[in-house]
This record gives C-alpha cells, structure tokens and sequence, in this order.
C-alpha cells in the first residue's frame, strides 16, 4: 500500500492546470478529429496528479473537495470540452470505488493513476452463481471507456423469489468488449463507446447494491470516516461535473475578443465590430450568463463540501437544489456560447480555423445529459419547492 | 469592515425584517396617498435603519455595503417604494460625509438618522456668489424629498469665465418648492415629486465639487477621511446600493406567490390543484434561480466594494463596469422572477387588492431608471471590455 502523501494545495492543483490549458489546447483538433483523448494529454494530467483527486488517501490519493473540482474542470473545458468532461466522469467513479469494499479498492487501487470509468443506466443484466455474479449486456455512453482501467457497470440483478435489484460492479476493461458506436454531433473525443458484457463473471467483493452509493451507505470500512464519502453520489456527480460547460463559455468568450480586433459587420458600415453598440450589449450579456453559471457551479460544490465536512444530514430541498444548480450552469453557459456564436459571423463555422463550432457542439451534447438537463432539474427543484416528492432517485 | 460599537449585521438585518409586516400593512394606503405612512417611517427611524451611513459620531453606524444591500433588501421585500427612498437616503446621506465636517454638523446634526435624497440629471445652474453659489433649477423624480429634511441636488456650476463643472448641492427640503406631478405607474409611494430652486442661496461648505470626487475621490471632510465608509468610490457604492430595491421586490412577490398557491386551481383545466401541475414547478423553479442569481450579482457588488476598501486597492475601469453590471444584472432578474411568479398567479391577481400585481409595476418602474437600466450597463461593460472608453462619467 502506498503511503499517504501530502496532497498539493487547491492552488497548486489548479495553477498546474491553468497552466497546461495552452497545450492542451493544441490537442483538441486531433483528439476530436480521432474521437479519443490524446495519449499525452492523459500523461500530461497524470503528471499533475488529476487522476489522484478522488482516490483514497491512504492509497496515495488527495481527496480533494469538490469546490476544487469545478475550478480544475473549467479550466480543463477551456481547452477542450471532451476533455474535461472524460476526466471529470472518472473523478465520480473513483469516488464510487471508495464505497465498496476494501478487498476490492485494494485491486482497483493497485494501479497507480488508475482510471474508473462507469455507467449509470442499468442496462446489463447479472445473474448469481457461486462467489459472486455474471453480467451479460451493453453499457452505452461509457465516457472515458478507451483510457480506462476499470469500469463500474450498472446491472439488474435478477434473482428468483425477490425483486430486481440495481447495482454496480467493478470490472477490468480487459473482460469486457468495446462497440466502436461514439459516432456524434458532440463531445467526440471523449470516445462514449459502448461496452459489452458478455458472461463476465464478477466476484462478490466487487458488486455493491446501487442503492448504497446513492444513498451513501459505504461498505468499505477503511473509508468509513473519511468526510469525502459522505454525501450521495448524484449530488457528488453534479459538483464535479458542473465546471465543464464554465470552462467551455469562458474559452467562447476568450476566443471571440482574441477574433474581435480583426472583425467587421459585413454588409454595414461598421468598420470595427468591437465599435457596435450590439457588440457590448452581447459581450455584456454573454459575461453577465458565465458569472452567473459560475455561481451555481460553486453554489453546489460548496454546499457538497460543507455537507462533507459537517455530517449534516441533506434536505431534500437541499438535494434538488445541487441539482438544479448543475443544470442552471450548464443552460446559462450554453446561453453565453450561443450569444457569443451568434456574433461571431459567417467565418465561425470553418471548424478546422477556429474552435467556437467545437465548443458549440459540446455545449450542445452537455446540455442533453439527462442529469444536466436543465428543464428536468428545473421541474423536479419546482415539484420540491412545492412540497411535492421527487420524481427522481437521483438526487 | 466592522466599526466598533456598531450593532452587528445579523441584528441591523433582523431590524428590517421585523418591519416586514409591519410596511405591508401599510403598502395599499401609501399607494392610494402616493406617500410613504408616518408610521412606517417611525418603525425604519425607531429601528436605528437611517444610521447606517451616518458618521459614528453623530450616533450613525458606518455599516459595511453587505448589510446596507441586505436592509434595503428587506425593505423592499415590505414594500417597493419604501425600499426604493430608503435606497436613495442611502447614497444622499452617503454624499453627507463629503462636506466640511462643519457642515456636517449641520446636516446630520443631532437627529441620529437622515433621510437625504439625491438627483442624478443636473437640471439647475448654479452661478457662484459670495460665500458659496445662487442656485436656479428645477429636478424631477425627487425620491425621499417628502420624508427627508435635506435633499442633495445635481447641478451645474457655471464660472464668470464661461467654464461649466458637474456639482451636488445639500440643501433642506423646506428650501425647495414643491410640483406634485408624481402620479405615475409604479412605486407611487416614493412621492418622487419635481422640486424647484429659485435663486437659492447655497453655502460654500454645502457644496460639493464632482469631477475630483468621481476621478481621484477627492472630498472635504478632514474627519471621514479615515473611515472605509466614506474612502469607497461613489459609483461602485451607488451600484451596491442601487442593486438591491429589485431584489426585495421579487422576494416579496416570491413570498406573496406562495401565500396565495394553496388553494389555488389552474382555471379552465383538469387540474384541481396549482402545484401538482408541472408546469408549476418549472415557473417556481425558474423564480428561484433568477432571485438567487440577483441576490448574488447584489451581493457579489457590494462584498466588491468591502473588500477593495478595506485592502485599499485602486478601481480598475473594468471592475467599475462590472459593478454597474451587477446593478443592471440584478434589477433585470427580477423583473423576469416577478414576471414568472406573476404570470402564475392567474387573472384573480389583477384586483388592485392583491399585492402582488403593486410588486410587478414597481419592479418595472426600477428597471425603467437611467442608472439602474440593465440594457444600459451591459452596453457599458461590453464597451470597456471591447476597448473602448466607457460612455458616461457614472462609473
């Protein structure tokens, strides 16, 4: 077992980001153009320790706070949306690992930098034999599948004489198939394949019922008191996923004043676009959308941070609202986008000359995620705040 | 910023929000009187709430922007109107501190709290004359004049050599001739009546010279000159301050909405009860994220104005921008929350008897004010971050 480390500062974590945002950059023509993350780039965040944030300490992990998270994923989608979007899918089901038993973390976290990628659609479906489960069928959308180690796979248990149970089971990658399907309008490199179970067979130690990550009921015994395994997954989710879409706005809106100096408004006798009052009132209203999204972004992540650290238990009012925060940054950062797309003129669409077509379309497929999407989370904070129940579990 | 011997935030805050009842009583008489009632102002003066940009040494309390926005706030939230005079009394009785600390005496004197209200447009002339200026105008939109024993007045001090200077003049309320013209659509009570000068003697101490105070910060009071209070630029806090009324006034329709939400149908539908009905729980949601989102652009100015204060750090152009912005960001938000929550509320909302139908003519009435419009201070943000000069000198 490897020791416990000092863990680098927010600071440091997130200036070493910031700093790699350049090159990063420079790779997110060729990661779209081939539909997967650039092998470097992973080693480039290896390096800066981006695979440690969410595992264990006492297996050389940092257990960083979420509220870290939203700044290090923006800053990752100000390079390239799929990017930040496969890191911070990892960061959840390493988090996940943590929750089941510590036989199985052993394995997992064996391998240094190891990357869990999951699912939360149960759509496989496992059958009980001897020691443990066979899984048999398709998990779609695997975000981060082609770099992965493990994967946690969303199944059915069926089983005679009780209920069909949801659960997750750790998987090597090398057990299951992969469906080369990742054929979209959007997020293209982040290489969602599906990936096929076919007759794997599961230990017991690696299967946990899905009810004890949502809820969280941890059954490792190691991270029992550990303040980062204290909060339900889905709300843990949305606090590292919500810096995405910022990251993707703020790089829309550095790209389009970068462009500005140079531009027209063809056809009017505007000379300089940036001299156009409906210039400034988009600039303004594009910047007004980020800072707003920015803050339900922190405003969820600092309340999953301060659950953590106190143990108070969550309102549901509470829950809906880490929710409808993710979903509310992720509809004002498409906003922003579409503001600042909009103003950008007939040259904005040569996508292989400028990254906003790009940045659009990944806006666009965030926004689509059903646990983002910002109508649902909008109608089931609205159902709480009438004193309705969800109508959801994920929350 | 805490000033020794103040009472602390919390308490001043809860002050207001024990009146909240209280001005609510009285909302429909001060809408019918166009004025705000004698009791209310008692309560807002028992409550020590006028002190708060008084001089501790004449019994004032120097609080910091955050709880200055979160009385006005409060204050709103019992009523548009009065929240929008308090508002004003704010920077007038801010402006106060600039005087000589002899004319000081005079103005906060021995009262404890003042009301002085302040016009922005310079429509008098002021022509020197010995021992100060003779001052001829005529001001519309006088919020605070019918309740305020000083009023602090615009204008524009022409010199023999034909050179013309921006001036703010404090001068008492029963110096000025009243036009009661204040028959208007929203925010009746603030009795925002047209006032008139004519050749009005103004005392050289009385008078305050803008352009060195609006650039450099440059003012005549030797005493204030150490408090954080008066050290904080005029525009950024004007912002601050400004920000706040519309906040007030979407809680309120907020709080009004779900009074009224328990026995209330979707009229002409299946549905028996209003908030079973999806569509519901979106508006209620959607209200909620715009009145979060004022409340943070509010906040986000005022704990601006704190912070650079207390480090004693200098304004960039772009950071007064941004706090007009935040200005315009709040008060647009809220008219959209109260347009949602209004819009909910059914045709039995338009009876002059329901509330909240007074909140949604004086939200409108804010958005409509020449330093408050948020389509004005977006262009303004826009402008500077496109490189150009700001247009106007209220920055």
């Amino acid at each position: 077992m490897v020791p416990t480390v000092e863990s680098p500062t927010r600071e440091q974590l997130v200036n070493r980001v910031a700093e790699l945002v350049p090159v990063l950059r420079e790779k997110a023509a060729w990661m779209e153009e081939n539909r997967r993350l650039h092998p470097e780039a992973i080693d480039l965040l290896a390096e800066a320790g981006l695979f440690k944030l969410r595992r264990p300490k006492r297996y050389g992990g940092y257990e960083v706070d979420t509220s870290t998270l939203v700044d290090i994923g923006a800053h990752l989608a100000r390079a390239d949306g799929s990017l930040s979007w496969t890191i911070g899918v990892y960061w959840t089901p390493t988090y996940i690992t943590g929750m089941f038993p510590d036989e199985a973390q052993d394995e997992v976290f064996a391998t240094e930098d190891v990357r869990v990628c999951g699912s939360s659609t149960p759509s496989v479906m496992a059958a009980p034999v001897d020691g443990g489960i066979v899984l048999n069928g398709p998990s779609k959308f695997a975000s981060g599948a082609l770099h992965a180690h493990w994967q946690e796979v969303a199944a059915i248990l069926i089983r005679p004489d009780a209920e069909p149970e949801p659960i997750m089971a750790l998987v090597p990658m090398s057990d299951l198939e992969l469906v080369d399907d990742w054929h979209t309008s959007g997020l293209k490199a982040t290489g969602s394949i599906t990936t096929l179970a076919k007759d794997v067979f599961v230990p017991q130690h690696r299967v946990i019922p899905m009810a004890a990550a949502m809820i969280p009921q941890s059954l490792s015994q190691a991270n029992a008191d550990s303040p980062m395994y204290r909060t339900p997954t889905s709300l843990v989710a949305a606090a590292s996923g919500a810096g995405t879409p910022i990251g993707l706005a703020e790089a829309a809106l550095e790209v389009f004043l970068e462009r500005l100096p140079d531009r027209k408004i063809t056809y009017t006798f505007y000379e300089k676009q940036g001299e156009a009052p409906i210039t400034h009132v988009q600039v303004g209203t594009a910047k007004l959308k980020i800072d707003a999204a920015r803050f339900h972004a922190e405003r969820c992540a600092a309340l999953v941070d301060e659950k953590c650290r106190n143990g108070e238990p969550w309102k549901l009012e509470e829950r809906s609202q880490v929710r409808v925060d993710w979903g509310q940054a992720a509809k004002l950062a498409k906003e922003a986008v579409d503001v600042l797309f909009s103003a950008s003129g007939g040259t904005a669409i040569f996508d292989r000359k400028n990254p906003l077509p790009r940045i659009v379309n990944d806006m666009n497929a965030v926004n689509l995620h059903a646990l983002i999407n910002p109508d649902t989370n909008t109608e089931t904070y609205g159902r709480v705040l009438c004193g309705l129940e969800p109508n959801t579990v994920y929350i | 910023m805490t000033i020794t011997g103040s009472p602390a935030r919390q308490d001043i805050v809860r002050r207001a929000t024990d009146l909240v009842d209280l001005v609510r009583g009285h909302a429909a008489w001060m809408e019918e009187n166009r004025a705000l009632h004698p009791e209310v102002l008692e309560a807002v003066d028992g409550a020590g709430l006028l002190r708060l940009r008084v001089p501790v040494r004449y019994g004032g309390y120097e609080s910091d922007m955050a709880t200055v926005v979160d009385v006005i706030a409060e204050l709103s939230r019992g009523d548009g109107s009065l929240g929008w005079v308090f508002n004003a009394w704010m920077n007038g009785c801010w402006l106060a501190g600039l005087l000589p600390d002899e004319a000081q005496d005079e103005v906060y004197g021995d009262m404890g709290g003042v009301g002085i209200g302040l016009s922005v447009s310079p429509t008098g002339v002021a022509v020197p004359a010995a021992g100060g200026v003779v001052l001829n105008g005529k001001w519309a939109f006088c919020s605070g004049i019918l309740h305020g024993g000083w009023f602090a007045h615009s204008a524009v001090l022409a010199h023999e050599d034909g050179a013309q200077e921006p001036i703010t003049v404090l001068v008492r309320a029963s110096e000025l001739a009243v036009v009661d013209d204040w028959h208007t659509a929203g925010l009746r009570a603030t009795g925002s009546v047209t006032t008139l000068a004519e050749d009005l003697f103004v005392p050289d101490e009385r008078v305050i010279r803008m352009v060195p105070l609006l650039t450099a910060g440059e003012h005549r009071s030797r005493l204030n000159a150490g408090s954080l209070v008066w050290q904080a630029p005029f525009s950024p806090s004007a912002s601050a301050v400004g920000s706040a009324p519309a906040l007030g006034v979407a809680r309120a329709a907020w709080d009004l909405f779900f009074e009224r939400l328990p026995g209330r149908k979707v009229a002409f539908t299946r549905y028996e009860r209003q908030e079973e009905a999806p569509l519901t729980h979106l508006q209620v949601a959607e209200a909620a994220m715009k009145i979060d989102e004022a409340a943070f652009h509010v906040h986000r100015v005022a704990a601006r104005v704190d912070a650079k204060t207390l480090a004693g750090e200098a304004w960039s152009t772009e950071e007064r921008a941004v706090s007009r912005m935040d200005m315009g960001a709040a008060t647009q938000l809220a008219k959209e929350a109260v347009d949602v929550l209004k819009t909910a509320s059914g045709g039995s909302s338009i009876y002059s008897h329901v509330p909240i139908q007074r909140i949604e003519r004086d939200v409108l009435a804010i958005n409509l004010h020449g330093v408050l419009h948020p389509n004005t201070n977006l262009e303004l943000y826009g402008r500077v971050r496109c490189g150009l000069e700001p247009n106007t000198d209220l920055i």
